[in-house]
């Protein structure tokens, strides 16, 4: 019912300005701009004319603008504001360039997350754009802020004009029609138009905003992957995949330690896990000594982050249980939420310490230093001078046939451990095929990429119901005290219901993991793949053709099919 | 981008065979409540008296009258007008309504034209209130018919309860099915008759809400001030009422609130 943001703004000049059309179009709100020197409260009653108008003084307002961290609101073209006022806060939501609001929320605290925000229809617009994301003030401005009203003869408010004075810049007046009032704010906005000095502002406030505390942490690391090249030294290429994983590393540490967002630790995690993984997978290419220090400290860091990021998950998890669970179950949701936020700080306090620790910091250092030298002319390692396209292309088989045969293996009866293994197995076949995906540019990598996907969609959820479930069983020990009988059988009919999903997900496998072994997409992909592993061997680095080398090219193929 | 659209359009009205039983003041602040949670909310004021327009500050005047509201499908997005509330909109009504059953009865299916009216809004539009006049005529029968609940505001007094079993009669015997949720008005624990009546109608009528609202000066000052009372005073025990009663209303329709 609203004046809709949706609605195509209207030109005003070109409506008829009397009869019934008149009142039929709808008007959207317009912003003007006025030098500092023009007394506003003029401007004010100008525009309002002949109503009587209501207007208090303009208070100090702080105004915020939030958004994700990887910017998901702006993207969509869209805005969001916490405006602050003496003991009145707000949010308004608008598109990017347009005054007229989408949503007005008077009353709404500064939210942290979507589901902190009591207004129903704004957090159901804003949870599907930014899912589980934080909102960051990107983006701040201050300055002093009033709305003058103009009331009619029942004292009823037909229109506003808000004005906002930045502490720098022009005054920003926005006449705000009201639905069924379109008459009136037409005349106020030719009345505008004529004033000496006002002029239309289509600028975006958010542009002119000063950068918000949380602006700094806008990146988004591109894709950590090996460049285009697959006859590269597989050192070099290697080497260049580490220091990219390193960036990410070095992006996203602040806002672990500052609890930005669950996204900053989830980024953290996998970039230590894929740099761990591509050491271990890519034998041979590092100097031993080397390999085994950056395995270890990577090893270290991933059972470091990993209590932290499985408790993100479940708050996640169970968030998303709770609102489609039924009305009992709030008191148990409640205390779960509860108990799983007091692990969580506990746990974060830890990683905390782990950042901020002598460990990290050498490991760090270490590392850098490392990535930072150029690879040697003459290395010893006996891979670090093959080519990347073939290296890859070899290990990739292994860990795919590895796949294939961990999979074939399991049976209904086959315990859960086997899926686990398969599960672990096919990460790193991911990875490898993510990392080398450019190297191997072909459409049955791609193709492998996405059934694998599918198979570990099913892996993933039979990991996760199990651990979900061992959670709230501990947590029922823990809570069997403090909660009451309703309580409790909440959470028991929670954890049959994870059990039966449990047991429908393990149902699922055989037909998933069919639909990975195809015959003729792994034809198709192995095929492709073979072709680069038997590719021409590195003509650069003084070791080309060399007999170590091309021993080492024989090493990283063999026959496996 | 655009944003989907929200779920259906609900309709909640305000009915009461007995007048002054509390109708408009629990129309205007559930309105007003249902708005401030985020629902876009438009009140239709359909008693000639506009009362609930009165209590928004909205100019009692409909500019199309009531033959002509019922004809064009479009009519009643035209007739709306905000309130100073944000999402909270209002069609006002006028003493011209008072021919609304007789203009009514000259369509086909006069049952049908307000929910077929009601239809064009569904994309502006969550919620609908519809302030009914008091009285059984074509429009009340109407208004059940394009309702989702029928709210019944009762006064614990036996005249009122009468009512009630007059309207349950009626809407048995004219096949009215809609949802229909009595709820208590102007209630005042301190008398003993009011206490008695309250527990035994609640014994014989489960459906009947457990929420009521207490006689209080804060709901009359709703006309000097011309705002619903849960804008103006929010936390005293009417507003607090209003907001329990919301919140079951919620759950009856099924809706997030």
């Amino acid at each position: 019912m609203k004046l809709s943001g949706y609605a195509i703004p209207i030109a005003v000049d070109y409506l008829p300005v009397n009869g019934r059309m008149d009142n039929l179009a709808a008007v959207d709100a317009l912003a003007f701009s006025a030098p500092r020197q023009l007394a506003p409260h003029r401007i004010v009653a100008t525009a309002l004319g002949k109503l009587a108008v209501s207007a208090p003084a303009a208070r100090p307002a702080h105004v915020r603008y939030l958004d994700t961290f990887d910017r998901r609101l702006r993207r969509a073209g869209f805005v969001l504001e916490h405006l602050t006022l003496p003991g009145e806060t707000g949010l308004r939501y608008r598109e990017f360039g347009h005054p007229q609001l989408l949503i007005d929320a008077p009353g709404s605290a500064l939210p942290a997350f979507a589901r902190d925000i009591a207004h129903s229809r704004l957090r159901a617009m804003l949870q599907p754009l930014i899912d589980v994301r934080r909102l960051l003030v990107i983006a701040e401005s201050r300055g002093r802020f009033g709305v003058a009203r103009g009331r009619d003869a029942e004292d009823k408010t037909v229109l506003m004009v808000e004005r906002f004075t930045a502490s720098r810049g022009p005054t920003r007046f926005t006449i705000r029609p009201l639905r069924g009032y379109e008459r009136v704010a037409r005349r106020a906005i030719r009345r505008m138009r004529k004033l000496d000095g006002v002029v239309s502002d289509d600028g975006e406030p958010l542009l002119a905003a000063h950068d918000g505390p949380d602006a700094a942490f806008g990146g988004i690391p591109a894709p950590v992957r090996a460049d285009p090249d697959p006859g590269e030294r597989s050192d070099v290429a290697c080497r260049r995949v580490l220091a990219r994983l390193e960036v990410v590393l070095e992006v996203n540490a602040p806002g672990v330690l500052t609890d930005l967002d669950p996204e900053c630790l989830h980024d953290f995690r996998v970039a230590v896990r894929r740099a761990r993984s591509l050491l271990g997978e890519m034998r041979r290419v590092f100097p031993p000594a080397v390999t085994r220090r950056l395995r270890t400290d990577f090893g270290w860091l991933g059972r470091c982050t990993g209590p932290l990021r499985d408790l993100d998950v479940h708050l996640i998890e169970f968030g998303v249980a709770d609102e489609d669970g039924e009305a009992g179950q709030a008191a148990a949701s409640a205390a779960l939420r509860i108990y799983l936020e007091a692990l969580r700080e506990r746990e974060r306090c830890a990683l905390c310490r782990v950042l901020r620790s002598a460990r990290y910091r050498r490991a760090r250092s270490a590392s850098r230093k490392f990535l930072a030298h150029e690879a040697p002319a003459r290395p010893r390692s006996e891979n670090a001078l093959v080519s990347i396209g073939a290296l890859s292309a070899g290990r990739i088989l292994k860990v795919y046939r590895r796949t294939l045969t961990e999979g074939r293996a399991i049976e209904d009866a086959s315990p859960a451990e086997a899926l686990h293994d398969l599960r672990k197995t096919c990460k790193r076949l991911r990875y490898l095929l993510e990392f080398f995906r450019d190297v191997h540019r072909a459409k049955p990598v791609e193709r492998t990429i996405a059934r694998l996907k599918y198979l570990q969609d099913n892996l993933g959820t039979y990991q996760d119901v199990q651990v979900q479930r061992t959670v709230l069983e501990e947590f029922r020990e823990h809570a069997q005290t403090s909660l009451d009988a309703a309580a409790v059988a909440a959470v028991d009919a929670r954890c049959a219901a994870l059990a039966e999903r449990e047991r429908r997900t393990r149902t699922e496998f055989a037909a998933r993991f069919a639909s990975y072994d195809s015959k003729r997409a792994h034809q198709a992909f192995t095929a492709s793949l073979r072709r680069k592993r038997t590719g021409e061997p590195v003509v650069t680095g003084g070791q080309a053709g060399s007999d170590r080398q091309i021993g080492a090219d024989r090493r990283a193929g063999g026959v496996w099919v | 981008m655009r944003h989907d659209r929200q779920a259906d359009m609900k309709t909640v009205a305000l009915f009461s065979i007995k007048g002054g039983v509390g109708k408009t003041s629990a129309a205007v602040n559930l309105a007003h409540l249902a708005a401030r949670g985020g629902a876009r909310t438009l009140l239709w004021d359909l008693d000639p008296q506009g009362a609930a327009s009165f209590y928004l500050r909205i100019r009692p005047k409909l500019a199309a009258g009531p033959r002509r509201l019922l004809k064009r499908k479009n009519r009643l997005a035209e007739a709306v007008k905000a309130s100073d509330f944000p999402d909270l909109d209002v069609v006002p009504a006028d003493f011209s309504l008072r021919s609304l059953p007789l203009a009514l009865s000259r369509f086909g299916d006069p049952l049908a034209r307000l929910r077929r009216l009601l239809r064009p809004m569904r994309d502006d539009c969550d919620l609908v209130f519809i302030d009914c006049a008091p009285g059984v005529s074509l429009v009340s029968d109407a208004v059940m018919r394009a309702s989702d609940l029928v709210l019944v505001p009762i006064i614990p007094t036996t005249l009122s309860l009468r009512t009630w079993t007059q309207l349950l009669r009626h809407a048995r015997s004219s096949r009215l099915d809609a949802a229909i949720m009595p709820f208590f008005s102007m209630a005042d624990r301190r008398r003993r008759l009011h206490r008695e009546v309250m527990v035994d109608f609640a014994r014989r009528t489960p459906e009947c809400s457990k929420i009521f609202i207490p006689y209080a000066t804060e709901v009359e000052r709703m006309g000097p001030r011309r705002m619903p009372v849960t804008a103006f005073a929010p936390a005293s025990a009417p507003a607090r009422a209003f907001e329990q009663l919301w919140a079951q209303t919620v759950s009856r329709l099924g809706i997030a609130a």
